[in-house]
């Protein structure tokens, strides 16, 4: 057990660059090789071994990518499995990594994109954000550091856990559900955030105005009191439609500039 | 040209960090704006520039190793812009927003690269030899994120000059629509996040935020600790109507459980 966790720490410093390499043929490949060495190393230290860690290398020469942040869901499971390989040898059939591997790349990158690249990052950029936008370079720090130890201790987690539950944690993940339960709870913080978002960050006002009996009326006065900041509320429901539509988002961006400068140059903003 | 060298060095540091650690964020604007403020020794723009184009790149979201722009590449150009040449946060924004694609230009020059290392690697990792294999692998991903930063650095010291002229040339309407862009730009970068998110059943959550802030100016953290409330609540619940339908499926409910479900 001592050992194990010896080899368990050095699989999860490695796991913060298994994605570092990422490219189109082996996306991920090469950093779980370098992720894995450690084990390999000590499951065949014997020189008499060599062939068989050349074996277990060659296993994981193949296409590989999960989200970086909950990377370790899956190393911990190759890692259990080689274990079984190298004890057992010739009983257990070695196609199973690989056939795993294949089996929980989708999901679990479904949910780590869902909860790191959405929830926690929108968390993070919201809390930052309200000390950037002051001007405090607090703002980015609080940021990085949010996001990299909610990474971290997720890494530390899932490591355990998907050691010990080894291939059957990705029949029990489907089972139990627990993938859709957390994929929607995210998704509720993540509306809400950036609702919140929206409402800071999101500027828009009319400049026109014209005479009229006894004095000038403001355009914007109209919005102003239906609600605060009803003009940017209506601008992103109408991108998020354009998107929802697929318009392309350059495309939408060159329109905004544009719309911009036209707006500006009749009066309009 | 001295400045020119010191931004390209830090965006390859960064772009390291970000690759190294686990797509840790490190090529975010709000994170990157104050760190290259600081070696240009104007840390406030730094802050104001990377906070603004933070909002505009919320959506751009790094999923399955598929990008749409370099958010690293276009903050070092803004920020760099600003205070190089003096122009408008707003102006060196948008300028850096369109530089932005050369990043992703060249991290497929990058991709291509690494591709072509794989067959080498796999023979080094056949030697059986760790400390080989890991030198190698870090190594050549070390080279490989430094083509990008060898066209910032020529773009700043051959085009900071010319690009001074060319803003100082620009009409006032284009000055002041760029102004209106910025403030209007972030709409897109939540509106992408939005159209993922999107749920008519759950889209009132979008609402209860927006609402929250303008008529409330909710601070952030008691935003964030609301809405992990939200999510809790939800969460609960949901398990609980998973674990009767379990139930009901086995069809193995007390008569209690009946009584409630009834």
């Amino acid at each position: 057990m001592r050992d194990e966790s010896k080899v368990l720490k050095q699989i999860l410093n490695r796991s913060w660059a298994v994605g570092a390499a990422y490219n189109n043929v082996r996306g991920q490949g090469h950093g779980a090789i370098f992720c894995l060495y450690p084990l390999f190393d000590k499951l065949y230290a014997k020189p008499e071994d060599k062939e068989k860690k050349i074996e277990a290398i060659k296993r994981h020469e193949v296409f590989y990518n999960i989200t970086p942040q909950v990377n370790t869901v899956g190393l911990g499971i190759f890692a259990a499995l080689e274990e079984k390989i190298a004890k057992e040898d010739e009983n257990f059939d070695k196609g199973t990594v690989n056939s795993v591997k294949m089996a929980i790349m989708g999901p679990a990158s479904g949910i780590g994109d869902a909860l790191f690249q959405v929830t926690i990052k929108l968390i993070a950029a919201s809390i930052g954000l309200s000390f950037a936008q002051n001007g405090s370079p607090l703002g980015g720090i609080l940021f990085f550091l949010i996001f990299n130890l909610a990474s971290f201790f997720t890494r530390k987690y899932l490591l355990g856990l998907s050691y010990n539950t080894g291939e059957k944690l990705v029949a029990n993940a489907s089972e139990s559900g627990i993938i859709q339960l957390l994929t929607n709870a995210a998704s509720i913080i993540g509306l809400f955030m950036v609702g919140s978002i929206v409402a800071n960050s999101v500027k828009l006002a009319l400049a026109f105005s014209w005479e009229a009996a006894g004095g000038t009326i403001a355009l914007q006065s109209f919005f102003d009191a239906i609600m605060p900041n009803f003009l940017p509320l209506t601008a992103t429901l109408l991108v998020t439609y354009a998107i929802k539509k697929k318009v392309n988002a350059n495309l939408i961006m060159v329109a905004i500039i544009v719309l911009s400068i036209l707006g500006k140059w009749v009066g309009l903003f | 040209m001295f400045d020119a060298l010191v931004v390209a060095l830090a965006y390859w540091v960064l772009l390291l960090l970000y690759r190294f650690g686990a797509n840790g964020m490190a090529d975010r604007p709000i994170f990157v704006g104050p760190v290259i403020g600081l070696l240009l020794g104007d840390i406030t723009t730094g802050v104001l520039i990377g906070a603004a184009l933070e909002v505009i790149y919320l959506g751009v979201v790094n999923v399955g190793g598929a990008q749409s722009t370099d958010t690293l590449y276009a903050t070092c150009m803004s920020v760099a812009l600003a205070i190089m040449t003096g122009a408008s946060q707003e102006v060196a924004i948008t300028l850096g927003i369109a530089v932005g694609y050369i990043g992703l230009v060249m991290l497929q020059v990058t991709r291509i690269f690494f591709a072509f290392m794989c067959p080498i690697l796999d023979r080094i990792a056949e030697e059986g030899n760790s400390v080989k294999y890991s030198i190698a692998y870090i190594a050549h991903i070390v080279v490989g994120y430094g083509f990008g930063a060898v066209t910032i650095f020529i773009a700043l010291a051959a085009g900071a000059d010319a690009t001074q002229k060319f803003i100082d040339s620009l009409h006032p309407a284009i000055m002041g629509g760029l102004q209106t862009a910025a403030g209007l730009l972030p709409a897109l970068g939540l509106g992408i996040l939005l159209s993922m998110l999107w749920d008519n059943k759950k889209v009132i959550y979008f609402f209860l935020g927006f609402i929250l802030v303008v008529y409330l100016s909710m601070p952030t953290i008691a935003l964030a600790v609301i809405g992990v409330f939200l999510m809790m609540v939800d969460l609960l619940r949901n398990q609980e109507i998973h674990n009767v339908k379990k139930m009901i499926s086995a069809g193995n409910m007390s008569e209690e459980e009946e009584f409630f479900n009834a």
